[in-house]
């Protein structure tokens, strides 16, 4: 497609190779648990669903339970709230306050708690810094353990966040040199040969993926990135410069909703009327609730809106806390509406794909797949290009544990989330311990035993695993389909249906690997070692 | 309905990607049957018919949907490859 000299294109691919080599694997991680950050509020739902649907994002009669929470708080930690639905449909509200750690770290100290949708009662009460709070939700453990993977690889912030984002710039860099040394993208964009040598299936199965995958792969990259620099990286030094290192100031004037300081005490007014307001200026369910100051003078409420159908961004109103009357309709960034808040705003439902439900969501999936599939068989390609050299087996062992392992420790560590849960252990602790040990296995038992019946046998566990997640939820007092049809909570049978559908597959692809010889790189590794 | 708009735009894609794919010449190249190839003009309007509801979302400012049909019509093009590359054995 772009002619490039001979020697650029060496080059090229020189930067294309070496830098899936030196993040390619942490990459590929943050791209697999990111396709199942995608159903992260589906994954909620079917690990820790309630026994009755819930109707409404935020439930009539919430203003009772939120005064009752606030009035059980220390004042001096309603600073700032927040609530918005979660698994099950239970809503999470939390009240903290930002405070520095005794290294000058920002941290914060709060209080959180589950509201269930349908009693209105509070539960679950867990107080303490982020960690503490964090640790005492169960019932969205499985999906956070996903997401936290993904967002920043569970290294503490801020050097998980700068990981991931150099990640994400790694995929862009790959994305455009890829790009660049294809010469016959739109030329070769069908032809996918299976027949001629080996190595040649496995370059043209990765540059096609890469090719329909490209734009999207660019896309959930430079998102990604942002997402990662903004709070790691972009903030601190935008408030070095610009704010004297007063972060908190930096944030106000970027979010543009800096609040009057008035201290004096004043009833919050009804959350349920704001809520009611927005949705009827929106025309779209409420996203997320916060609230600054909440019980003085100079409380504002924010209220975020989902997006309105045919919409990729919802909007943002702000309201007078003590009098509930509204105030005005937020850009993204800053007070007035402006070029740089509209790109901002985008960010979001471009990186997450949320903006259409299911719909949207299952696209993303796909893509996020794809992604997953072009970095690995990257990886494998480079390995299997130098499988005579013995400098790079190690990396080749290292490619196939985590290609194959990184889902199976994932659904050990789902697995462990379910009989932690159940035992009422550690859940956090446990699934973290099993799912780097299941890991680590995967990695040396690629290098001990021959790497192809590795990967064998790495994929029947999968499907095994897959097969008997639906089970063990079941066998951990989860609720019946019956149940859940019974009550039309239809996430909970389409989760275990696609669960177990993914399980065959991998059954099946483990068996004909079994039973088809190829002339596979692990094999050509054997030969090279004997 | 908006779910409907963009499974229909999908679904004439997908036809015309199903079309393009099979008439690829250098996919037939490689199979040994160049005389299937289509000519250019008949591709060329598989292309716009492949692209033809993208446009048409582009034109009405409808980014949700245009957003959708364009993963959901690159992932399709992908399984396509894949799954014609399959049948090639």
């Amino acid at each position: 497609m772009i002619r490039l000299p001979q020697r650029e294109t060496k080059s090229l691919l020189a930067i294309h190779g070496w830098s899936a080599v030196f993040l390619g694997l942490l990459l590929y991680v943050v791209i697999v648990t990111g396709v199942a950050s995608v159903f992260a509020d589906e994954i909620g739902d079917w690990a820790s669903p309630l026994p009755t649907a819930t109707t409404q994002r935020f439930p009539a009669g919430l203003d009772q339970p939120l005064q009752q929470f606030a009035a059980s708080v220390d004042p001096e930690l309603r600073e700032s709230f927040f609530a918005f639905p979660r698994a099950g449909g239970r809503i999470l509200a939390q009240f903290h306050r930002d405070e520095k750690d005794a290294k000058g770290r920002p941290t914060e100290r709060g209080v959180t708690v589950d509201i269930d949708p349908h009693t209105l009662q509070i539960e679950n009460r867990r107080a303490g810094d982020a960690e503490q709070m964090d640790a005492g939700d169960r019932s969205n453990r499985l999906a956070d353990f996903f997401v936290n993977l993904h967002v920043h690889l569970h290294v503490p912030n801020p050097w998980g966040l700068l990981l991931t984002g150099v990640l994400g710039l790694a995929m862009m860099v790959a994305a455009v040199s890829g790009f660049l040394m294809h010469r016959h993208l739109l030329r070769e964009l069908f032809t996918l040969r299976r027949r001629r040598g080996d190595l040649l299936s496995k370059r043209d199965a990765h540059a096609v993926a890469g090719s329909w995958n490209l734009l999207f792969s660019f896309l959930l990259a430079f998102t990604g990135s942002f997402f990662s620099f903004a709070t790691s990286f972009g903030v601190p030094v935008m408030a070095m410069v610009a704010f004297n290192g007063d972060q908190a100031k930096a944030f106000e004037t970027f979010i543009g909703n800096p609040p009057v300081n008035d201290p004096r005490p004043a009833p919050m007014a009804s959350i349920e009327a704001m809520l009611a307001d927005a949705t009827h200026r929106a025309g779209a369910d409420t996203f997320f609730i916060s609230v600054e100051h909440w019980g003085r003078a100079d409380a504002r409420a924010t209220i975020s809106m989902l997006p309105p159908e045919g919409e990729l961004a919802g909007t943002t109103y702000v309201y007078d806390g003590p009098s509930g009357a509204f105030q005005y309709e937020k850009p993204a960034l800053g007070r007035v509406p402006s070029l740089g808040g509209s790109l901002f705003s985008l960010m979001a439902p471009l990186h997450f794909g949320n903006f259409a439900g299911v719909l949207s969501k299952a696209v993303w999936f796909a893509l996020g797949f794809a992604a997953a599939y072009v970095a690995l068989s990257g990886l494998r390609l480079w390995t299997q290009r130098r499988a005579a050299e013995r400098a790079w087996r190690p990396l080749a062992y290292a490619v196939t544990g985590f290609g194959y392992g990184l889902p199976l420790s994932l659904l050990v560590a789902s697995v462990v989330f379910f009989v932690a849960r159940s035992a009422d252990i550690d859940v956090n602790t446990a699934m973290m311990r099993s799912f780097l040990a299941t890991l680590t296995l995967s990695v040396f038992g690629s290098a001990l035993v021959d790497n192809a019946r590795a990967a064998r046998t790495m994929l029947a566990l999968t499907g095994a695993l897959l097969l008997a997640l639906p089970v063990l939820r079941l066998a951990c007092g989860g609720p019946t389909w019956a149940e859940m049809f019974a009550t039309a909570q239809l996430v909970v049978p389409a989760i275990d249906t696609a669960l177990t559908l993914s399980g065959l597959i991998c059954l099946t692809f483990a068996w004909r690997a079994a039973r088809v010889p190829r002339a596979d790189a692990p094999v050509q590794l054997k030969e090279v070692r004997g | 309905m908006m779910g409907l708009v963009v499974l229909c735009g999908v679904l004439l894609s997908a036809c015309a990607l199903l079309w393009l794919a099979r008439h690829d010449p250098k996919r037939l190249r490689v199979l040994g049957r160049r005389h299937a190839a289509a000519a250019l003009a008949p591709r060329r309007l598989a292309v716009l018919i492949a692209l033809a509801p993208g446009l048409a979302m582009l034109l009405r400012a409808d980014w949700a949907e245009l957003m959708i049909w364009a993963g959901a019509v690159l992932a399709i093009g992908w399984l396509l490859t894949q799954t014609l590359a399959v049948r090639a054995r």
